[in-house]
């Protein structure tokens, strides 16, 4: 086999990542139908419950594997690349199917109180405050990932006017709930955390508990919605 | 069966080899800090590698047995003592119902960690009697002794700047008290990339020196984020990795360039060992 030409098969790219990890990668875009593929491999490989791999990680345009050292095979790359090989041959029979989800309605307030950074953004993109809320809840966004902490949904795309760098220096304390943007991306802290993202308001929904996990899934549509801080302190006390 | 705790520590946790198989949904994965002292502390009381155990910062909990138990303690080394009697470390040690485990004072490393399994359940035909000396020898060189860490290149290596590359491999840099199971902030001088660039978060693993915008780097350690934005310039060895977690704030460190090959014949070295 030619691992020159096998390496990059139909936009694939296949290399280690560290010690203990390989990746499986596509072009780096936020693309609907990338995201889809990687999900079916992810879901594809967790099926064949694999002994030597013990996690998968599938994020924007990429599929992470954690294998374990001692049992792995010794050629891991090539190893992978096989197994991409084959997920294609399968893929090509059993073509998967882009379903259009129905939208999962979020309410945000975008209150100054929880929106810290808006004020920043405002002056940074020389916009007001009403067109950052108004562009964020007009969009439709794809969740294209879940990681950073339990639950944290990836979502996009931002539409271009508010899209802002992530701070130079990450804030030790986000609260939980607050909707955050960094890039062309956006997500929901789903507990405490220290984060740079740049955050704009906060949802009085829960996004994870250790029993249902994660509200949102990959491939979910979400669309967010401004409420008061009147209707915020009402919803917050019915979870 | 239980061991009561008297005095809680600053920072002590029970862990295992922590959780994998939910990264996919953001949970991380957590488990031992140093693994090779935890795994140690488990071998030599003749538990499975990854069996649950205390995982101890100092200033450390105060811990009473309720019943008869055999414990051994590896890593750091905090001065234990049971019932103010000194006791060794790296060894299985018979403690009697009612006896107190104390820690006096951080002499060396950062974590230490406490095997323990009640007498009744000791399965004596398991324990290691023969403790190999070059196997504990290794292990603490291994976390102690060394200097340098080594790392593979990741995926944003090649957008580093010259400078970078070589500031990186040819500077002193040192650990920081900004440091803790999430990972570790190192100081140094400030590396950069070619362009400034948006990358698209994909996953990290332990090991991962994130750059950081401000051109410092941050090492993952066991409680690590799943996926992360910032730029991945490379990956500490697994094997470097205990060592790390060993050392206090403000400590000199070195990194070097290093193979995938040479990372798994080193790993192996020592979990063969454990195998035997």
């Amino acid at each position: 086999m030619n691992n020159q030409i096998d390496n990059t098969i139909l936009n694939w790219e296949v290399f280690e990542l560290g010690d203990h990890s390989i990746v499986f990668s596509k072009p780096a875009l936020m693309d609907a139908s990338i995201v889809q593929e990687i999900q079916a491999f992810h879901n594809w490989i967790i099926e064949k419950n694999i002994p030597f791999i013990v996690d998968s990680i599938p994020a924007y345009h990429t599929l992470s594997l954690v294998y374990n050292i001692l049992t792995a095979p010794k050629n891991i790359k090539q190893w992978g690349v096989e197994l991409l090989h084959t997920f294609q041959n399968n893929n090509a029979l059993n073509p998967f199917s882009l379903v259009e989800k129905e939208i999962i309605k979020v309410p945000v307030c975008y209150d100054e109180q929880f929106g810290i950074d808006l004020g920043l953004i405002a002056s940074e993109k020389n916009i007001s405050v009403e067109t950052i809320i108004q562009l964020h809840t007009t969009e439709t966004y794809l969740v294209y990932c879940l990681g950073f902490l339990p639950g944290f949904a990836y979502m996009g795309k931002l539409p271009e006017q508010i899209q802002v760098a992530r701070h130079e220096n990450p804030k030790p304390k986000i609260m939980e709930g607050s909707v955050g943007i960094a890039g062309a991306q956006t997500g929901i802290y789903p507990k405490d955390a220290p984060g740079g993202w740049k955050i704009i308001g906060r949802t009085p929904l829960r996004l994870f508990d250790p029993v249902h996990l994660a509200t949102f899934k990959m491939g979910d549509r979400i669309q967010f919605y401004a409420i008061s801080l009147a209707e915020f302190e009402a919803m917050q006390k019915e979870n | 069966m239980s061991i009561t705790i008297l005095k809680k520590g600053i920072a002590d946790s029970l862990q295992n080899r922590g959780h994998y198989g939910l990264q996919a949904i953001g949970v991380q994965v957590g488990g031992f800090m140093d693994f090779l002292s935890a795994q140690l502390a488990n071998y030599i009381l003749g538990n499975t590698l990854d069996e649950t155990l205390y995982e101890i910062h100092f200033p450390a909990s105060h811990f009473q047995f309720d019943e008869a138990y055999c414990i051994c303690i590896t890593g750091g080394n905090f001065v234990p003592i049971i019932n103010q009697q000194s006791v060794p470390m790296h060894q299985a040690i018979v403690v009697q119902k009612g006896a107190i485990l104390q820690f006096l004072q951080p002499l060396k490393g950062r974590i230490a960690y406490l095997a323990f399994q009640p007498m009744q359940s000791i399965d004596f035909s398991k324990q290691q009697n023969i403790i190999p000396l070059s196997l504990i020898q290794q292990i603490e060189f291994q976390i102690f002794e060394k200097t340098v860490f080594n790392f593979i290149p990741g995926p944003a290596w090649c957008d580093l700047t010259v400078e970078a590359k070589h500031a990186l491999v040819n500077s002193h840099f040192k650990t920081t008290v900004q440091s803790n199971r999430m990972g570790f902030r190192i100081q140094g001088p400030n590396l950069h990339t070619l362009v400034k660039k948006n990358y698209l978060s994909s996953a990290v693993t332990r090991g991962t020196m994130q750059l950081l915008p401000n051109g410092q780097i941050i090492i993952l350690m066991s409680d690590h984020q799943t996926i992360g934005g910032y730029p991945n310039i490379g990956q500490i060895i697994l094997v470097d990795l205990p060592r790390l977690a060993q050392t206090n704030p403000n400590q000199p460190i070195q990194f070097c360039l290093c193979s995938l090959q040479k990372a798994h014949e080193q790993y192996l070295s020592i979990q063969e060992k454990f195998a035997d």
